[in-house]
């Protein structure tokens, strides 16, 4: 089912155009990064984790939505698959297409690495930070695509879902209190700074991954609330 | 030798928000037979499929295929039943083959058998040389056999079908319908359909089902005699008189004169002969008499309000 959606989201013009949009994003955003003539990525990495949000709200749609506008997740619930298998494969797929698009955005520490001397560390945290950050996107999109037949609800649902809690981390900053602290604690955007800096924390690890399975258990749980 | 499997609902009830779809209905399938379900739109025969496909829960009531109860063991009643939804859609990006290997491997058919498998349900629904074809591409008959087709590839002991030969033209309306005839002789079927004389054609027993109840489950004969006879007497002489007469007639439910035509209907006990005795001992003359038995569709107009 997974290699599937890859397919159907890649040989999509719709995919395609989502893909090639999230490149070019890419690449101005390396091209603004690079003004300060520093061979670093961290001004970089950051901004890419918003438009990572941003593709993986796009290409969830694909995984429920679309199929119950066309109708054909009649015959796919009917399969005889358990509501784990069916959401699993669907978030394998979207989180596989996600995986493409970023594979292909490797061209851009290569380029830096022609002309400069960039610090390989944090190279590698950001580009595992942006995995389980869109493995984690990706869960959160597909919940919203089961919630819905609707392709607009869907992707505007997402992505205003996963931007509020962007800017939820970067309000934090001005706040205090109990409010700041939580804020902060489910805002990913508190949670990448140490994949910019070259560290794996655990803390930023397991808030990804309980993003990822929040987003699995509202799938099932949206699934069978609309049966 | 038919190796269906017994299809069982029991008190079956599904609500939307205030709207209850289905209500209380329980019916039994019985394997080697093709059930047909009919009822006006909006009568729950979708719903009432959806929640034994799985694709549904239903609010109260069990649903059983074979030994599994689909409460306890949902993939083991999916993993029986072959599905052909209402609108069939299959992903149009997609080929024939690659959609029925799709569909192949979700059922988890082994390597070595899927190939044989994809082969003989295309033969089945009719897609001979269509394998490589795009279903975006294909016309809307051929898209429902597409459909058909996957609902066959694992060879189901229980095959579900909302209108399958809805779209179609008549020779592939043929097609399908000798196939169900087909399937139907081993497997257990529950075909819905607005066609009755598709049911009837395909059909022993019928379950009627309006606003979401189960008004009727019967043979299809025994439905058609209950619906009742329709006679028409042209008489010489006193129409009036002769409508006068037949009207104690045992089994007469309405009689009407048309001109010199009476037209009278009854349920089974209905008799020409008694009719006619009628008429001439009243001193009417009786030059002809036209009789129409019961009809699925007489039966149909009877069960379902407007």
């Amino acid at each position: 089912m997974a290699r599937r959606d890859i397919r159907s989201i890649w040989l999509s013009a719709y995919g395609v155009g989502c893909g090639a949009g999230f490149l070019a994003l890419a690449g101005v955003l390396l091209v603004l990064d690079l003004r300060s003539d520093q061979a670093r990525l961290d001004g970089w990495f950051s901004p890419l984790f918003v438009v990572v949000a941003l593709l993986a709200a796009l290409f969830s749609v694909r995984s429920f939505a679309e199929e119950e506008r066309t109708g054909s997740l009649e015959i796919l619930t009917t399969m005889p698959l358990g509501r784990g298998q069916l959401v699993a494969g669907k978030i394998l797929g979207t989180s596989g297409a996600l995986m493409i698009a970023l594979a292909i955005t490797v061209v851009c520490p290569l380029m830096v690495a022609l002309v400069g001397n960039p610090d390989p560390g944090p190279i590698l945290t950001g580009y595992v930070g942006l995995v389980l950050a869109g493995v984690a996107f990706a869960s959160v999109g597909v919940a919203v695509s089961a919630a819905t037949g609707s392709f607009l609800v869907a992707a505007s649902g997402s992505s205003a879902i996963l931007l509020a809690l962007w800017f939820g981390g970067v309000l934090a900053r001005g706040l205090s209190g109990r409010l700041q602290t939580v804020l902060a604690y489910l805002s990913p955007y508190s949670h990448v700074t140490g994949f910019l800096r070259g560290t794996l924390a655990v803390a930023d690890v397991v808030y990804f991954l309980s993003l990822a399975v929040v987003g699995v258990l509202a799938t099932r749980l949206v699934l069978e609330a609309r049966r | 030798m038919s190796r269906g499997a017994e299809v069982e609902l029991t008190g079956v009830t599904r609500r939307f928000g205030t709207r209850t779809a289905v209500e209380d209905v329980s019916l039994t399938v019985h394997p080697g037979e093709v059930l047909g379900l009919l009822g006006p739109n909006g009568a729950g025969k979708t719903t009432t499929m959806r929640m034994l496909v799985g694709f549904l829960r239903p609010d109260s009531g069990q649903i059983r295929v074979g030994a599994v109860d689909a409460a306890v063991d949902p993939v083991g009643v999916r993993r029986q039943i072959g599905y052909l939804p209402e609108v069939s859609s299959a992903y149009p990006e997609m080929t024939v083959l690659d959609f029925l290997g799709y569909c192949a491997r979700l059922r988890r058919l082994p390597r070595p058998t899927r190939d044989v498998a994809i082969g003989r349900a295309m033969a089945d629904a009719g897609l001979a040389g269509q394998g490589r074809v795009r279903i975006g591409t294909l016309s809307r008959g051929y898209r429902q056999r597409v459909g058909l087709a996957q609902a066959l590839v694992h060879d189901p002991d229980v095959l579900v079908l909302d209108e399958p030969t809805a779209g179609l033209d008549p020779r592939q309306r043929v097609e399908v319908r000798d196939l169900v005839a087909r399937l139907g002789r081993t497997r257990t079927v529950l075909l819905s359909s607005h066609l009755l004389s598709e049911v009837t054609d395909l059909c022993r027993r019928v379950a009627v089902l309006d606003n979401g109840r189960l008004v009727a489950l019967e043979e299809v004969a025994v439905l058609a005699a209950r619906a009742g006879s329709r006679l028409e007497l042209r008489v010489s002489g006193s129409a009036p008189r002769a409508a006068q007469a037949v009207a104690g007639v045992a089994g007469v439910e309405s009689v009407e004169v048309r001109g010199q035509v009476v037209v009278v209907t009854g349920d089974a006990r209905l008799a020409g002969a008694d009719l006619a005795a009628a008429v001439v001992s009243a001193g009417v003359g009786l030059e002809e008499m036209r009789a129409e038995g019961g009809s699925l569709e007489a039966a149909y107009l009877r069960l379902v309000k407007p």
